[in-house]
């Protein structure tokens, strides 16, 4: 540890005499990072946008759970698995529910969604437009919004009316044969803008008595308690080999897109790095050159190859220091440019259209962005003084000593 | 008396059979003050560099304070240089953007000690050097006497048995040279350090304890 100290400050030192070099050459490799700080904490914050976006719009914390099919294996929504997921973390509330059909008279398709009341009221906290709930076990059911005004426009059946539905079953042969029931809505919901809109809603046990159903469920309703679990959550439902879906895939896909949007412009400011980077590179080539007899003194004084490859990787390690925190500072002025002066033209330019993202900033500086930036600088230095460390341990003393 | 120096049959021929050293036999004892003396180009760097294991001989052995050298173990040869040599240049050679007293700690550095035991050590040899008020001024600072001086101290630094000098006094007036040569002797009797200083001039043969002359590349006198 004294070593490296002392090596520290012996570079410190052989840096100080040429400041100005290596200011332009720390501020060659700072521009690099501040190109890359700009453009990700850009592509950052239009990521943060899309997806506080799909926040407002959707209704993040609601998990649809399916079964699926692993190496040609069925994997079923049981009683086991309903209550594995009701012990997640963060999970709110779990409710199973059956999936089927009914038709009306006049073949209008109608989807059946069975789940418990008390199910219905915890995961989707339904609101009325008119009724209330069904009651339990009964041939009761509820409008999706649009599903009510469908029943009304084409079959004239208007909430808390008696209808006839069309169950159709099949049996073992294949051969369909139709059963009739009669329903009666006790409440249309208001629009919600989510797939209960166009469903209709039965208790669990009453869906589950009339296509003699029983478990294995068709799907599971899970409601978490907060957006930031969501995919927690979703990690643990799969790790039980079902599948999970909802609005958060909707982030997935934005991220996805911004994960490769900002890969894609990070090439273009890498270049501007390996610029810089090369002119490390030549700085330090320059600096051997110039210390060449000071490197042979140094090797009779008693240096090993080892203490003169440490001695120039730490001047290289200062220069990537000072542009790393510099390329920061840049990249944060550099966001702010696009903020204050970007945001304000686009609004001006797309007018309404673009009124939107006048809520949040254009560019979003993490602190992570930064480290990255910072040690980007840092790693790259280090590179690029690896030749020129090396050429100047490759000296042969005697000869270096003679330099003039 | 051990020999502290022992070279025997040490030969060196540049680019296949261009002779830099034809010959080098000899054997120095501890605490002995050595000249050698040649004109330009009879291969006193040449010998010298191969004493201070900075090159290697073409054939012939060389054991120092009683260890062989294999000049074929590059970290032998660091170590060795570490421990059992120090040197002391024509050009001087101080760092100059190091004080007398840091260019003094400056081989200390590769021997990792810590900066109060080097800066004790060096206080104590610009002292021995009569130089104990010069230490925080820089090389451009310092005459060239001044400059040899410190050389001398950063070349006893970490206490070897043996210092190699070549031209201590090339870039200095005589009566400097003469300060020098006997700074050089003083510290050898009082330190008990071998001195094997290279020179072109004859007169400081009378402060060697012996003196090696070195002609066509052959080391004669020894």
């Amino acid at each position: 540890m004294t070593k490296l100290v002392d090596y520290a400050k012996l570079s410190a030192r052989q840096l100080m005499k040429k400041r100005m070099r290596v200011f332009l050459t720390a501020f060659g490799i700072a521009i690099g990072i501040a190109a890359v700080v700009g453009i990700i904490s850009f592509g950052e914050g239009i990521r943060y946008q899309a997806i506080e976006t799909i926040k407002q719009q959707s209704d993040l914390t609601l998990i649809e759970v399916t079964g699926s099919v692993r190496d040609g294996t069925v994997i079923p929504i049981t009683e086991s698995k309903v209550s594995l997921i009701q012990k997640i973390p963060h999970v709110e509330a779990a409710g199973p529910v059956y999936q089927v059909s009914f038709s009306t008279l006049r073949q209008t398709y109608i989807s059946v969604t069975g789940i418990s009341g008390e199910d219905l009221q915890k995961i989707f906290k339904p609101s009325f437009a008119s009724g209330g709930m069904y009651d339990p076990a009964s041939n009761q059911v509820i409008f999706g919004h649009e599903l009510a005004e469908k029943l009304q426009k084409y079959e004239g059946v208007r909430q808390g009316d008696l209808f006839t539905v069309v169950i159709r079953d099949y049996d073992p042969n294949g051969a369909p044969s139709d059963r009739k029931l009669a329903i009666q809505s006790s409440g249309a919901l208001r629009e919600r803008g989510d797939s209960l809109d166009s469903l209709l809603l039965m208790d669990r046990d009453s869906v589950s008595a009339l296509s003699n159903e029983s478990t294995p469920y068709n799907a599971v309703y899970v409601r978490v308690d907060n957006p930031e679990h969501v995919f927690a959550v979703v990690d643990e439902i799969q790790s039980l080999g079902l599948s999970a879906n909802g609005s958060f895939r909707q982030i997935e896909s934005v991220n996805r897109l911004m994960d490769l949007v900002i890969l894609f412009l990070s090439i273009f400011a890498a270049i501007s790095l390996i610029v810089g980077a090369l002119m490390i590179v030549n700085t330090m080539i320059m600096s051997v050159y110039e210390r060449t007899r000071e490197i042979g003194v140094s090797m009779a004084l008693g240096a090993s190859q080892g203490d003169v490859v440490t001695l120039i990787l730490m001047e290289c390690l200062y220069i990537g220091v000072i542009g790393g925190l510099l390329g920061d500072l840049l990249g944060i002025v550099f966001s702010w440019a696009i903020n204050s002066v970007g945001k304000a033209y686009l609004i001006t330019q797309m007018g309404d259209m673009f009124s939107g993202f006048a809520r949040y900033d254009l560019t979003l500086v993490t602190p992570e962005i930064l480290v990255m930036g910072f040690l980007v600088a840092v790693v790259l230095s280090l590179l690029s003084g690896i030749y020129p460390a090396l050429q100047a341990a490759r000296l042969n003393p005697v000869d270096a000593i003679r330099h003039t | 008396m051990p020999a502290i120096i022992e070279a025997d049959h040490l030969k060196k021929a540049y680019r296949g059979d261009v002779p830099a050293l034809a010959e080098a036999t000899f054997r120095i004892e501890k605490g002995e003050f050595v000249t050698l003396i040649g004109r330009s180009g009879s291969g006193k760097s040449t010998l010298l560099n191969i004493l201070g294991c900075l090159d290697s001989p073409s054939s012939g052995a060389l054991t120092l304070d009683g260890e062989p050298v294999n000049f074929r173990d590059p970290s032998l040869l660091v170590s060795l240089r570490r421990r059992k040599i120090g040197f002391v240049f024509q050009q001087f050679n101080l760092l100059p953007y190091l004080t007398a007293q840091e260019n003094i700690e400056y081989p200390m550095l590769f021997n990792y000690r810590e900066p109060e035991v080097r800066a004790r050590a060096a206080q104590e040899l610009l002292t021995c050097v009569g130089l104990s008020n010069r230490g925080h001024h820089h090389p451009s600072e310092l005459s060239g006497g001044e400059q040899q001086r410190v050389a001398i101290a950063r070349a006893l630094i970490n206490n070897p048995p043996i210092i190699f000098a070549d031209e201590p006094t090339g870039n200095l007036d005589q009566k400097t040279s003469e300060e020098i040569f006997s700074l050089m002797q003083s510290i050898a009797r009082e330190k008990k350090t071998t001195f094997f200083i290279v020179t072109h001039e004859r007169d400081f043969g009378e402060y060697a304890d012996r003196s090696f002359q070195l002609i066509d590349g052959k080391v004669t006198g020894a």
